[in-house]
C-alpha cells in the first residue's frame, strides 16, 4: 500500500487529512510536530511527505531540507496558511514537489498526487 | 503795663498834723484876745486852712481806696511793692493767686527774691555788672532796674510756693516820693503761660502749614482774573521749568501754558463752576519750558467778595502725567482683555468663587452653550455640567484652595441648551470681579479633539491590524483548512459512491462545528479589537483583558517559538479603564516584545529561550501592577527617554508608524496610571504599568 506522511501541528487537520487521503487509497502516517515526523519518516520511509511550514519548534522547511538530504527521491509537498510567493519560491528552491495554500484545494492535491504516483511508479 | 508812682502812704501822719493845727489854733485864740480884729482874719484863714487839710485828707483816703481796689481787682496780675530794704509792702490778690503765698506771710517779712530762680537772678546781676559796672546783690537788681528807669518788659520765670514755675512778663517801676526821692520799687507781673502756649501752638501750626506747602507735590496758588498767579513756593519751577519770578512779575500767565486744544473745556469748567458751587477740578495739559507736555490736575475754588464779584481763585496744581499714563495703560489693557473676552474663540465665564454663580459670560460662551448671556448670568455654573472630571470623585472646587494657583481639568462633560453633551477642558484661575473673589474659567470645546484622538487611535489600531493580517489569515486558515478537507472527504466518498462510516461522519461534522466556532471566535476578537472605542470608563479586569488579547496573538507567538509565561494574580482588583483601549495597550506592548525578540539574533543552538513574561499583582488593593517583559534586543539607554514620543520608531520604514507607545502613554495616563520602562541592550525590556484600583468606584 502506498504510504504518505503528514506533519501538521493541527490535530483536526491531521484527522481530516487522514480521512481524505485514506479515501484516496493511502496508508496515512501523521505527526504533530517536526521531530515526531522525522522519527516516523526514518522508520517508515514513506515516498511522499506533506508538511505544514509554520509550526512550533522546527518548521516545515527544515523538515524538507533534512528529508531531501536523507532520501533525495522522497517527494515532499509543503502547505502553509501564509499564502506568500516568497515562501513558495523558497519551498521550490528546496526542491519541494508542490506548494499548497491553506485551505487546501483538494483537487489540486489529487492532481499532484496522481502526477507523483506516475513519476515514482506506484 | 506802666505803673504810676503812688502817693506816700501818710494816713498815720494825719492825727499829729491835726493836733498841731489845734495847738496852733489855741495860741491864735489867745492872740485874738490881744488883737481881735487881726484875730478875726487869722481865724478865718485857719478855718480855711483846716478845711483845706480835711479836703486833702479825704482825697488821700479816696486815693487809698482806689489803689486797693485797683490792686485787688487785678487777680491775674501780681503786683508787689517793696521798700529800699527789699521788704515787701504790697502783695495783691493777683500775687496771692499766682504765687500761692498769702499777703500776710510776705508783707514786711521777706524780699521778692524768693519768687525768682537763683540762676536767673544771677544772670541778670551779671548783665547789670557788665552793662553799668554796678555790683548789686539779690533783690537790689530790681531797685537797680527801677533806678535806671528801664521801661521794657522782661520775661522772668516765677517760682510758686510749691516750687512749680510759670513764665511771666515783668515790669519794674521806681517808687518815688513827691520830691522825687526813691523809696522803693514796684514789680507788676503777668502770667504768660497761656500766651506762650498759644504762641507755640501758632508757631507749630505755621511750621506745619509751611511744611505741608513745601512737601506736598501740589503747587498751591492764588489766581486772579487776568490769569496771573501768586505762588507760595518754588515747586512751580520743577513743574513747568519756568522761574517762579516770571509768574510773580506777571510776565506771563498760567493760561498761556495750557495747550490750545485744552483751553475751551478749561474755560467751560470754570464757567460751570461759577454757576454752581464754585469748586472745580480740571485736568488739562500744559507745555513745559522744555517742550514736554504734562498732565495737570487743578483743584480750585472761586472766592467772591461781598458783592458777588470774583475776588480770586485758590487751589493747587498737581502733575498727574504718570497717573494718566498708568490710567491709559490700564484702560488699554482692560480693552485688550475685554476684546479677548469678547472675541476669543473659547467660552469664558466669570464665576463667584463662593457660590459658583455665573457673573459674566463671553459671547463665545453664549454661542457654545446655546444660551443668551442673560440666561447664563445668575445661574449656577454647575448646571451647565459638573466642574469635575467624570472619573474624579472629589470636587475640584472643594478640594482647592485658590491662593493663586490655576486649576486645569481634563475632559469634563458639559451640556448645551437642549441637553446635547460635549466635552470641554477647563482652566480656572482665581481673580476678583467687581470687588468679589471670583474665578475666571475658560472652557475649550475639545469634542473635536477627542474625536480626532479616537480617529488616531483607530488608525493606529488599523495599522496594527494590517501588520497582523498575515498572522490573522493564518489563524483563520487553520480551521478553514480542516473544514475544507473534512468536507471534501465526504464529497469524494459520495461522488465515488463509497460508503461513509458513521464514526467518520460523526468525526467530520464535529470537527466542522468546532472549527467554525474557532474561526468565529477569532473573528469576534477582531471585531472587539477593531471596534471604535468610546471613552467611557468602567471596571475592567486586567487579567481577563490579557487573556483576550492573547487569543488573537498567542498562537502566532507560539508559532514563532516565543514562550509566553503568565504570572497573573487572579485576586487583583479591577481598574477604572476602557477595555478596548486597555487591549490596545497590552496588544502593542506584546507585539513590541515579539518584535524585539524577532530582532534579537542568536543561534538556535545557543538554547536561549525566547520568552515573554506577563505578570499582574495587587499592591495593597489600592493599585494594580502589570509587567510585560521580554528577552529581546533591549533599548539603548539614550533612546529610553524618546520611546514615548509620537513617531519615534526603530522599526524599518513602512513597518510601523511609531504611534504605538505614544498612544499607549496617553491611554495609561488617561486611566491615571503610570508606565515605566527598564531595559538593557541585549538584556531584554520590561514595561511596568501601575494603575489605581477601581474597586471602590461607583
Amino acid at each position: 500500500m502506498k504510504k504518505i506522511l503528514i506533519i501538521d501541528d493541527e490535530k483536526t487537520t491531521l484527522q481530516m487529512m487522514k480521512f481524505f487521503l485514506g479515501a484516496c487509497g493511502y496508508e496515512v502516517l501523521t505527526a504533530e510536530n517536526a521531530d515526531l515526523g522525522l522519527e516516523i519518516f526514518e522508520k517508515e520511509l514513506p515516498p511522499i511527505v506533506l508538511t505544514d511550514i509554520k509550526m512550533p519548534g522546527r518548521d516545515g522547511f527544515s523538515i524538507l531540507k533534512m528529508i531531501k538530504s536523507m532520501r533525495p527521491e522522497t517527494e515532499v509537498m509543503v502547505v502553509t496558511g501564509h499564502g506568500d510567493k516568497d515562501l513558495k519560491q523558497k519551498a521550490l528552491d528546496l526542491e519541494a514537489a508542490e506548494f499548497f495554500n491553506k485551505p487546501l484545494n483538494t483537487d489540486a492535491l489529487d492532481a499532484a498526487l496522481k502526477k507523483i504516483e506516475k513519476k515514482i511508479g506506484i | 503795663m506802666q505803673a504810676r508812682p503812688l502817693p506816700k502812704p501818710s494816713k498815720n501822719d494825719s492825727p499829729a498834723l491835726i493836733k498841731a493845727l489845734i495847738k496852733e489854733n489855741a495860741i491864735l485864740r489867745k492872740e485874738i484876745r490881744v488883737a481881735r480884729e487881726a484875730a478875726e482874719i487869722t481865724a478865718s484863714l485857719v478855718v480855711k486852712q483846716f478845711e483845706e487839710t480835711e479836703r486833702v485828707l479825704q482825697k488821700l483816703q479816696d486815693a487809698n481806696a482806689q489803689r486797693k481796689a485797683v490792686l485787688d481787682s487785678a487777680t491775674q496780675i501780681a503786683i508787689i511793692a517793696a521798700d529800699l530794704n527789699g521788704t515787701i509792702s504790697v502783695f495783691n490778690t493777683g500775687a496771692e493767686n499766682l504765687l500761692r503765698y498769702r499777703a500776710e506771710e510776705v508783707i514786711g517779712k521777706t524780699t521778692p527774691e524768693i519768687f525768682f530762680l537763683k540762676s536767673e537772678l544771677e544772670r541778670h546781676l551779671e548783665a547789670i555788672k557788665v552793662d553799668s559796672g554796678r555790683d548789686v546783690k539779690g533783690y537790689e537788681i530790681f531797685l537797680e532796674y527801677a533806678r535806671q528807669g528801664r521801661k521794657e518788659q522782661q520775661e522772668w520765670t516765677y517760682l510758686r510756693r510749691d516750687g512749680t514755675r510759670f513764665p511771666a512778663v515783668l515790669s519794674i517801676s521806681a517808687l518815688r516820693d513827691p520830691e522825687g526821692v526813691l523809696y522803693g520799687f514796684l514789680c507788676i507781673a503777668m502770667d504768660v503761660t497761656e500766651k506762650k502756649r498759644s504762641e507755640k501752638a501758632l508757631a507749630e501750626s505755621e511750621a506745619n502749614y509751611r511744611f505741608l506747602i513745601d512737601n506736598i507735590p501740589n503747587v498751591v496758588f492764588r489766581g486772579y482774573a487776568d490769569g496771573s498767579l501768586d505762588l507760595y513756593d518754588d515747586k512751580i519751577e520743577i513743574m513747568t521749568g519756568y522761574q517762579k519770578g516770571l509768574f510773580d512779575s506777571r510776565q506771563f500767565t498760567w493760561f498761556d501754558l495750557i495747550l490750545e486744544e485744552d483751553r475751551p473745556h478749561v474755560r467751560q469748567k470754570f464757567i460751570d463752576a461759577l454757576k454752581s458751587n464754585k469748586s472745580y477740578i480740571r485736568e488739562y495739559r500744559i507745555r513745559r519750558k522744555d517742550g514736554e507736555i504734562i498732565w495737570i490736575e487743578a483743584c480750585s475754588k472761586i472766592v467772591c467778595d461781598e458783592d458777588g464779584n470774583i475776588d480770586f481763585v485758590t487751589g493747587s496744581f498737581l502733575d498727574v502725567t504718570e497717573r494718566k499714563r498708568a490710567e491709559n495703560a490700564l484702560y488699554e489693557s482692560e480693552q485688550k482683555y475685554r476684546s479677548l473676552f469678547i472675541s476669543g474663540p473659547n467660552p469664558i465665564f466669570v464665576l463667584d468663587r463662593e457660590t459658583m454663580t455665573i457673573l459674566d459670560a463671553s459671547p463665545s460662551a453664549e454661542e457654545t452653550y446655546g444660551y443668551y448671556k442673560d440666561e447664563l448670568v445668575g445661574r449656577n455654573f454647575e448646571e451647565l455640567g459638573t466642574f469635575e472630571s467624570e472619573d474624579e470623585t472629589l470636587s475640584l472646587m472643594e478640594s482647592r484652595n485658590w491662593n493663586d494657583s490655576c486649576i486645569f481639568s481634563q475632559r469634563i462633560k458639559h451640556f448645551r441648551q437642549g441637553g446635547e453633551p460635549f466635552y470641554v477642558e477647563v482652566k480656572a484661575c482665581p481673580t476678583s470681579y467687581q470687588g468679589r473673589p471670583a474665578i475666571i474659567l475658560a472652557a475649550s470645546d475639545i469634542t473635536e479633539i477627542i474625536e480626532k484622538d479616537a480617529q488616531l487611535f483607530q488608525a493606529s489600531k488599523m495599522t496594527t491590524l494590517g501588520e497582523m493580517s498575515a498572522g490573522i489569515a493564518h489563524e483563520l486558515n487553520q480551521p478553514l483548512n480542516a473544514i475544507k478537507i473534512g468536507s471534501d472527504f465526504l464529497k469524494k466518498q459520495i461522488e465515488q459512491s463509497r460508503p461513509i462510516l458513521s464514526s467518520e461522519l460523526h468525526e467530520v461534522v464535529s470537527a466542522v462545528s468546532t472549527q467554525v466556532n474557532r474561526a468565529s471566535e477569532i473573528i469576534q476578537s477582531l471585531r472587539e479589537f477593531g471596534r471604535k472605542p468610546d471613552f467611557r470608563k468602567e471596571k475592567v479586569d486586567v487579567n481577563a483583558t490579557i487573556k483576550d488579547v492573547m487569543k488573537i496573538i498567542g498562537q502566532q507567538l507560539s508559532l514563532q517559538n516565543i514562550k509566553v509565561v503568565y504570572d497573573l494574580d487572579e485576586t487583583s482588583p479591577p481598574i477604572l479603564a476602557n477595555k478596548n483601549r486597555l487591549e490596545q495597550v497590552i496588544f502593542n506592548l506584546v507585539t513590541n516584545a515579539r518584535d524585539a525578540i524577532e530582532n534579537h539574533v542568536h543561534f538556535p543552538q545557543d538554547s536561549v529561550e525566547d520568552i515573554i513574561v506577563i505578570s499582574t499583582w495587587s499592591e495593597q488593593r489600592t493599585h494594580l501592577n502589570m509587567t510585560i517583559s521580554d528577552t529581546g534586543t533591549g533599548i539603548p539607554e539614550k533612546n529610553i527617554p524618546k520611546i514615548f514620543e509620537p513617531f519615534y520608531t526603530t522599526k524599518e520604514v513602512g513597518k510601523g508608524m511609531g504611534l504605538g507607545l505614544s498612544i499607549i502613554y496617553g491611554i495609561i495616563r488617561d486611566f491615571e496610571g503610570t508606565i515605566n520602562v527598564e531595559s538593557k541592550p541585549g538584556g531584554g525590556t520590561r514595561f511596568h504599568l501601575r494603575f489605581p484600583s477601581g474597586e471602590k468606584a461607583g
